[in-house]
This record gives structure tokens, sequence and C-alpha cells, in this order.
């Protein structure tokens, strides 16, 4: 496979929020093998932010207390990360294991508990999420107790989060009793912890998934990995995020058996998803929508603007996705579901905000009229990070370009400055917005 | 600039400025309009509440509301002694309000005092520091 | 075995969350697997090319088309809507004193010679709101409205009532299933939730809907520029949405920003003009400040025009889910609903368009008999909904639940099944075969809903 900027701008796009043209030329010298790896292990050292910290206003974020602060402050994570394939899968675990009306502290843990494990044992993420606060509190695992255990965490443990299908009614109702014993602890301030009590949980023999034994959390978590269904339904899951066309079944078994030989860890899956031949398929035709979330952090990053407003937050939830709070356990729906006039309308709004206050904002006396529609294409798309765009809407820039003066009389084309800057807005905008955009 | 809108779950906002000197000896008015707010979020459901901070510094301090549950609530904030400062005013099911009163340093009461909420659980205390 | 006095709202809790969460409000752009009898894969609506040019033609020519088609208009009282304090039984008054001690209406306003009272909230408005309907002869009352076994989550609930299937499984609305068979492929304004998410009532798996709150918000909107120059930004947008594109991803971009175009491209004569006129301003006052009045005036402008306006669903912003000071909330709620509604009567008259409108009122649940210790209800069954209209079918249409012979939860028994009214309303107004929408539609009967 060659490798050119529009692979490395392909690879970004997919494994994080997008690639500035000078990543982008940088990385398309360093060749695919290194370009990989630097994407996948991420640099040395570990993740850093790099940049300006939020300010609002001049108010720091207070992700806390502040309603939207929390979007806002992943939002710039994703933004001013060196390591943008851990924000990307944060974000993925997050849809995968989706928990929602939480109390925002204990959310804001759950999302440091996906960030570490995000490219790690997929088997200790997922003991994690288990004993995590805010899913307990969600699906009701917290004081699910022997005499009364509760069926939702092990129903959507299955159907959800590890197999799909090949498991019966009883099974969940033998993983509920097998997950019972944990307990929580309030104060009149709130949720102060939840422990496992093994006198709340029913030690009685279980069988499940064909295993009979004294089963208790840790073995129901442990069957369920085991289990021959959840290598495919993982790898295939994973693949929905990075390409847009379900993978073949030889895929499949390659995928899960890179998986397995791991010992079940996320990372090689994952290479192997980057590394595929499908993810560059048609290069000059991208074909994944781009989520919400995705397409906004994606804007901010490759424009070069940092997080100095708050309209984000709102901005998301009107498109449909506001983070930390998926609609329900089942996440959100990916791909065309993105897509309404709705949303769209909401897509194309983000690109006043832009060309407005964000870097990509047009300097008054930056754009005389004389330009050429040539030149005032190329000034307006290097502005906003160079996106990739079709020779179909190069061209109805251009043309757009060229009729912008229509209405001007020709004598007073020298000094219309204010009309070349208003063209480099409306271009700026749209090449922000227009389908080309919405798409990676 | 932008007003928030809010979406499905988190539809409309009761807003509830009210500006009051919470106990004698408070700062002079150019004091209280440099003081930055101190924002603490607060989480309602059935029956009890959950506040993100425990303590503020004094000053102005805004409560933010969620109500994560499936009933009306309300937040009330009272002295130690029982004098209401400050209402959200009933919030629905899963809606948001913001609340913002001027405190000094003491310890107050949050309650929803609705029905028998607060007998039910829905009452905790906040400090407020030098 | 009585329940315990005030037990708030427990059920809910015992819910799946996961269950739970799949009933909440979908948004504009979710739909989910439609499972079971009704069958059919899913696609989302966007997905499909259509070609741009007919979009605006096929909004036109569905207007053009059936110029009088008539439009069926949904308006949802959340929370669980008390039968006994909206509908006072008169004639039991007695046993409904006892029931409800302190908190029960003194002395309500009698309903013509049914034997039943009105909340008074329900005689201010126009013409004396509802009740002044009721004498005009254009509402309908239900008393006793539900489903037999009712669950008495609001969120199983009001799934059932929109989805029109008691399931817990996913499903598209009772009245987006119906646009899937009658409604245009291509004309987003068919089905039209007023506010900022569309209603599951009129969630489709392939007829395109919208949500909007005011014609400006679904239209693209640009800083800066106006005039010319808007215009041919605009137009460069649309270029730039056309042409043909291969997969579902590029296909559903292209055709979302085609729509939102064309959708703005239609609503931009109904925007509020420069002048601060506003081309869809009523022509009867509505009350000040009202949400729901300013929605439904809103869906009356919308139908006054060649849109092709056919389903349209508001909800009411008030809470009934009157656990406590039922007096007062749900005074308020009643008197918000009785002021928008008569409004919208009153502005379907003006406006020369009431004979092709119905409007149904509903709520998921009512409530049960005994009051409670904080004067107010928990959740029962048997509620209350009405159908208004000039062709509306008018007086009290079902039986009214005994007071005494309750059911086993002490419960008001549920006169008529909700489904029974929706396929009465597919059939008599809508014109279509209510076995298209509510599976096993023959079971349940049918009431004479429209005159």
């Amino acid at each position: 496979m060659s490798w050119t900027d529009a692979h490395v701008r392909r690879l970004f796009w997919r494994a994080g929020f997008g690639a500035t043209p000078a990543e982008a030329r940088a990385w398309a010298k360093r060749g695919r093998a290194a370009t990989l790896d630097w994407v996948v292990d991420g640099p040395p050292g570990g993740a850093r932010l790099r940049g300006p910290a939020p300010n609002i206003r001049g108010r720091r974020l207070d992700p806390v207390n502040v309603w939207g602060d929390d979007v806002l402050w992943w939002i710039d994570r994703m933004v001013r990360t060196t390591y943008p394939l851990q924000e990307k899968l944060t974000l993925i675990w997050h849809d995968h294991f989706a928990t929602a009306q939480q109390d925002t502290p204990l959310m804001l843990a759950q999302n440091r508990t996906l960030r570490r494990g995000a490219l790690g044992s997929f088997r200790a993420l997922l003991g994690a999420v288990t004993r995590d606060p805010a899913m307990q509190l969600f699906l009701s695992l917290a004081d699910s107790t022997k005499q009364a255990p509760n069926e939702n965490y092990a129903r959507e443990l299955m159907e959800l989060f590890t197999l799909g299908s090949g498991y019966t009614e009883r099974d969940v109702r033998e993983a509920a009793r097998a997950l019972t014993g944990f307990s929580s602890r309030y104060s009149t301030s709130g949720l102060v912890s939840i422990a496992y009590r093994p006198d709340q949980h029913d030690d009685g023999v279980k069988t499940l998934l064909g295993r009979r034994g004294r089963l208790g959390p840790d073995d129901v978590l442990d069957l369920v990995t085991t289990h021959r269904r959840h290598a495919p339904f993982l790898v295939t899951k994973l693949w929905s995020y990075f390409v847009a066309t379900p993978p073949s079944a030889g895929t499949v078994r390659a995928l899960a058996a890179t998986y397995r030989r791991s010992g079940l860890q996320i990372k090689p899956p994952v290479r192997a998803i980057l590394s595929h031949p499908a993810l560059y398929a048609n290069l000059d035709a991208p074909d994944l929508v781009k989520c919400p979330v995705v397409y906004v952090a994606g804007a901010l990053r490759t424009t070069g603007t940092y997080v100095t407003q708050d309209y984000a937050t709102w901005m998301l939830e009107q498109m449909g996705q506001l983070p930390f709070d998926p609609p329900s356990v089942a996440g959100w729906d990916w791909g065309p579901a993105w897509m309404s006039s709705n949303s769209m309308c909401q897509r194309f709004a983000l690109g006043n905000y832009l060309v407005t206050w964000g870097r990509p904002r047009v300097r008054r006396g930056s754009a005389p009229a004389t330009l050429t529609p040539s030149q005032a294409f190329q000034r307006a798309w290097s502005a906003v990070g160079e996106p990739p765009v079709s020779g179909a809407t190069r061209a109805t820039l251009e043309h757009l370009a060229k009729h912008f003066f229509d209405d001007l009389d020709p004598r007073w084309r020298d000094t219309a400055g204010w009309r070349g800057e208003a063209l480099q807005g409306t271009l700026r905008h749209l090449l922000l917005t227009c389908p080309d955009s919405q798409l990676h | 600039m932008v007003a928030w809108r809010m979406g499905s779950l988190l539809a409309g906002t009761v807003l509830a400025t009210v500006l009051l000197a919470a106990v004698p000896a408070a700062p002079t008015a150019d004091a209280r309009r440099r003081t930055p707010a101190t924002t603490v979020g607060v989480g309602a459901r059935e029956y009890r509440f959950a506040e993100y901070r425990a303590s503020v510094p004094r000053g102005v301090v805004r409560f933010d509301l969620t109500n994560y549950g499936e009933d009306g609530h309300d937040l009330v904030v009272e002295t130690r002694g029982g004098r209401v400062l400050g209402r959200t005013g009933k919030v629905g099911s899963g809606r948001r309000a913001v609340l913002q009163l001027h405190l000094a340093p003491g310890t107050y009461r949050l309650v929803c005092d609705l029905a028998n909420h607060a007998a039910l659980g829905m009452r905790t205390t906040l400090r407020v520091t030098r | 075995m009585p329940r315990s006095i005030h037990k708030g709202c427990d059920d809910f809790r015992q819910t799946s969350a996961g269950a739970r969460g799949r009933w909440l409000t979908p948004q504009l752009t979710r739909r989910q697997a439609l499972m079971g009898a009704l069958g059919g894969g899913l696609t989302i609506w966007a997905q499909q090319a259509m070609p741009w040019a007919r979009v605006l033609e096929a909004a036109q020519a569905q207007a053009a088309g059936a110029p009088a088609a008539r439009v069926l208009v949904t308006v949802f009282l959340p929370g669980g809507c008390d039968l006994l304090d909206t509908l006072p039984p008169l004639s039991a008054y007695g046993q409904y004193a006892d029931l409800r001690g302190a908190m029960k209406l003194d002395a309500p306003p009698a309903l013509g010679a049914t034997g039943l009272g009105i909340n008074p909230a329900l005689t201010e408005g126009t013409g004396g709101g509802v009740k002044g309907l009721f004498d005009a002869g254009k509402v309908g009352f239900l008393p006793g409205i539900d489903y037999a076994n009712p669950d008495l989550s609001h969120f199983h609930s009001r799934h059932f009532w929109e989805t029109g299937l008691v399931t817990e499984a996913a499903a598209s609305g009772w009245l987006g299933r119906w646009l899937d068979r009658h409604g245009s492929a291509a004309n987003p304004l068919q089905g039209l939730t007023l506010g900022s998410t569309l209603s599951p009532v009129l969630a489709t798996s392939s007829a395109p809907v919208a949500a909007l709150e005011s014609p400006t918000d679904v239209a693209l909107d640009v800083w800066g520029i106006g005039g010319l120059q808007e215009r041919q930004m605009l137009d460069a947008w649309a270029k730039l949405a056309g042409g043909h594109v291969r997969g579902a991803g590029p296909q559903s971009v292209h055709t979302a920003a085609r729509l939102a175009k064309s959708v703005g491209d239609q609503l931009r004569p109904y925007a509020p003009r420069q002048d601060g006129s506003d081309p869809l301003a009523p022509p009867v006052p509505y009350p000040d400040g009202d949400t729901l009045g300013q929605r439904l005036s809103r869906v009356a402008a919308l139908v006054a025009q060649p849109l092709g306006v056919r389903l349209a669903t508001v909800d009411s912003d008030s809470q009934f889910d009157t656990h406590d000071d039922q007096a007062r909330d749900l005074g308020d709620g009643l008197r918000s609903a009785s002021q928008s509604l008569a409004a919208f009567q009153a502005d379907l008259e003006a406006r020369g368009v009431a004979d092709r409108v119905l409007t149904l009122v509903w709520s998921e649940f009512g409530r049960r008999p005994r009051g409670n210790e904080s004067g107010g209800t928990d959740h029962g069954a048997g509620g209350v909904a009405w159908v208004q209209g000039t062709h509306a079918a008018s007086g009290v249409l079902t039986d009214y639940p005994s007071l005494t012979a309750l059911d086993a939860e002490d419960n008001l028994k549920v006169t008529v099944d909700f489904r029974k009214v929706y396929a009465s309303l597919i059939e008599g107004w809508l014109g279509t075969d209510a076995a298209e929408v509510i599976p096993n539609a023959g079971a349940y009967g049918r009431l004479a809903l429209v005159r």
C-alpha cells in the first residue's frame, strides 16, 4: 500500500479527530508503519494535553458542578490530546457501556475508568465497568441482593456488552444470582460507596452458559468473555465504529483470532482494523458519517480552535449526541442514523461559530476582492485546515467565488475588501460544513 | 452570547436568581460584585439529594440543580435555624434549575419541601467557609 | 390488598433501566428495530436518495392533491391526568367526596345533563374553554380509558400509548406507522411535532417527519451576509448536496443536506419577517406566555398553509403527575389546556380549516380514586381523554367507571381500551384500515368518534 497525505488523513479521522495539514505531511513522509505505531501506541510517556487550557469568558471549567462543563472538558481533551485514539476509544466504550441519568461526579469517574482501560485487557475493563458506581446504579446492580436479584445488569451484560446472542433467559436469571452482593451506602450528601458484601450474595449453585458451581461476579465475567460468541461479537462491534461496510466472515474470523490470541487485549484487533485495506478504500469518497462529537471536536482540532466558548454542549445535544447522556443502555444509533434535516441544520450552524470566533475567522483586510476564484478558494481552504474535498465541491465553491461580486459595479471592485472578506467567511463556512466534511 | 437550549431529557430551565444577604455582616456591594460565583452541582432523585461538593467559599453561590427523578422536586436553601433564603421552585422530572444566593460563612440546610420528601431523605447540609 | 399510601413512583425504579431508556423520547434521528407482527426491515428515512428538486414538488403535490385532506392533532398531558377531578361524578358525589376528602372539588360546574361535573379550570378560556366547546357540541369525552391490567410506570404506559402496542419491544409510533403506509416519501412536514424533539407517536420506519418549535428552526442559518450573497451561498449548498453518491452514509448526508435546505425554503415564507411581523400570527388571542398555546397556534397556522401537514403532535408543558397538591397542580394544567385548546379551536375556525381538523387529548394513565396523605393521588387506572373538533362526536362517549366496583388493586375499572379509540380514529377520521396500524384491530370494536 502506498502512503500519502490522503492515507494519513483517513487514518487520523477514523482513529481520532482529524489531521492538521502539518500532521498529514509529516506522517506521510514517515511511512505507514511508523504512523500506525504512533497512532495506536500513542506518544512515549503517555497522553498529554497540548495547548492552552479551556477558558470560557475568563472562567476555568468546573466539569463536576457546572452543567455542560463536563462535555466541554471532554471535547477539550479530544482537541488537545497527543493520543487521540485513546479519546476515541473512550468515546466508543462510553457508547458500548452506555450509562445515563447519573450524577456528574460518578459519570466523570466512569469516564476515567473507561480511559484507563480503553486499550488494555477487555476482561479488566469489563470488571472495572461492572464495579463502576454509575453503571451499578443505572442498571440496578447495586443492591441486587440474594433475596431479590435484579436481572437488568445480567441481561445487558450478555445482550449488549459481550455476546449479543447464544444465551437463554435461564442464563440471565442465573447470572443475576451470581452477580448479587453489591451494596450501596449513602450519606445525606449522596453516594458514599458501593461494596461487595458476601452476606448479600447468593452463594448457591448456579448453572450458567454450561458451567455449574457457586459462581460469583468474576466467574460470570470470565464465562461471558470466554464464550465462543464473545470474540466475533466484540470485534464486529469495534469494526463498525471504524469502517462503514460490515466485515466479511473471513475478516471477523481473523480479527477474532487476533483478539483471542492476545488474551482478549483490545489493542491488537484495533491495530488490525486500522491497518486493514477496507479502512483506506475510496480515499477520495469517504463513506463513514462523522458522529456529532467527532464532527465538532474534529472541526475544532483541525482548524486549531481551542475551547473558549460553551456552544459545543447544546449544539451536540441538538445534533443528537450529548456525551454523558446516551438515550439508553444500548447507546446511540451510529452511521446514517445521525442524519436528518434537523441535525444537518445544527451541523451547518457550527460553521457560523467557527468562522466568526474560531481560528478560521476572517481578519480585517486579509482578503481583497481582487483575488481570483481559485486564489479565494485556496486561501479559504488553507484557513480551515485543508479538509479533503472533492473536485466537484471545489468547482462549486470557485463558481460561487466567481459570481460573488456580480452585483457590484466593477469600478468599486478594488476597494471592496469587505465583500472579499464576506466571501472568505462564506467559503470557509461551506468547506467546514459541506457534505464532504460530514463524512470521513 | 447564546442561551443554552435543552433537549429531550433535560428540557427547560427555571432560572431563579435571588440575591440576598444571608446573615448580618455581609460584604460591601463592591466586594459582592467582584466575587465570582462558585457553583455547587446538585442531583435530585427519589428520595435523596447528591451534592457535588460539601463546602464552598463565602460569596455568591450558584446551585445547579438537575432532577434525575421521576417526580417533581424543589431545592430550598435555609439557614441552620430554618429561615428560608431561596428556592428553585418545583422542578419537573428531567429538568434543571439554577438558584443563586449570596452566602456568608456558616452551615446551611438544603431540603426538598414538597410532600414528605425531606422526611424520606431529601435533606442535606452545605458548609460555607471563610 | 391496598397499596401503601403515597408510594410515589416506586414502580419506575424497578423497571429495567435499559428498557426504560429504550422507551424514552427518541430524537429525530433515532429509530429502533421494529419487531413482531408488523415486521419489516428498518431504514432511516434520510438514507433514501431523493432527487432534491422533487422534494418541494412532493410537498406541494401532496398538499395540492388532497387540499381538503383531514388532519389529526394529538395533545399529550404528561403524568397521568386524574379522571375524578377532571370530570367529577355529580351523580355519585357522596362517594367522590368520601374518596377525596379535603381535596375534593366543592361545587364543580355541571356538564349538561350528563350527571358529571367538570373541573372549573376547564371553563377558562375563549367561549368558556373546553366546557364551552362541549356545550357547543365540539367535545366528546372518553372517561375510563386505559388498557387492561395497566402498568403504572410512566415510561411503560407512555410507550404503550405512543406505539399503540402493549409490548416492551421498541417500535415505531402508531401515527408513524400510518405515515409509513399512507404518507408521502418526500415531505417531512406531513408529520410534525411542535417541540424540540420528535414525539415517539410519530416515529416512522421510512416516512420523513420533522420536529420544530418555529419555522425558523428548520432553516439553514447564515450569519453576516444577506440578500443576494446569502442566496448564492445557499444555492451553492444545494449544489454541494446534489449529485449522485453511493453508499448509505453519503446518501444520508446528501439527503439530509437537501432536505435541510428545502424544508427551510418551504417554511421561509412563514418565518417572522424583517419588520418583525409574523406571517403565522394567529387571528385570535392565545393565553399569554403559554407554551402549549404557542405550539397549538403554530399547528393551526401550518395546517392552513399548502404544506401537506397531515398529523401534528404537541405536548403540554404542565405536569399532571399530581402526587401532591393536586388541587393546585391539576388546576394549573387544566387551565392551560382549556385556554390553549379553546383558542386553538377558535383559530382553526377563523382560518376556515376547522372542518379538516380533529384533536385527540390524551394522558398515559389515570389515578387512584382514593386520595393520599399529601393532597394528591397516586398512579391508577381508568383515565380521561377527549376528542375535539367541529366534526367530533360530542357528549360523554364511554362509560364512566364505577366508584364502588373497583378492581383488585382498588383502582377504577377500565371501560375503554385506548386501542379502540385509535382504531376508531384511523377508520372514522383518516379513512383507512386500522389493522394496518393496530395489530388485532378487529378485536377492539369501534366507537363513533366522528360526526
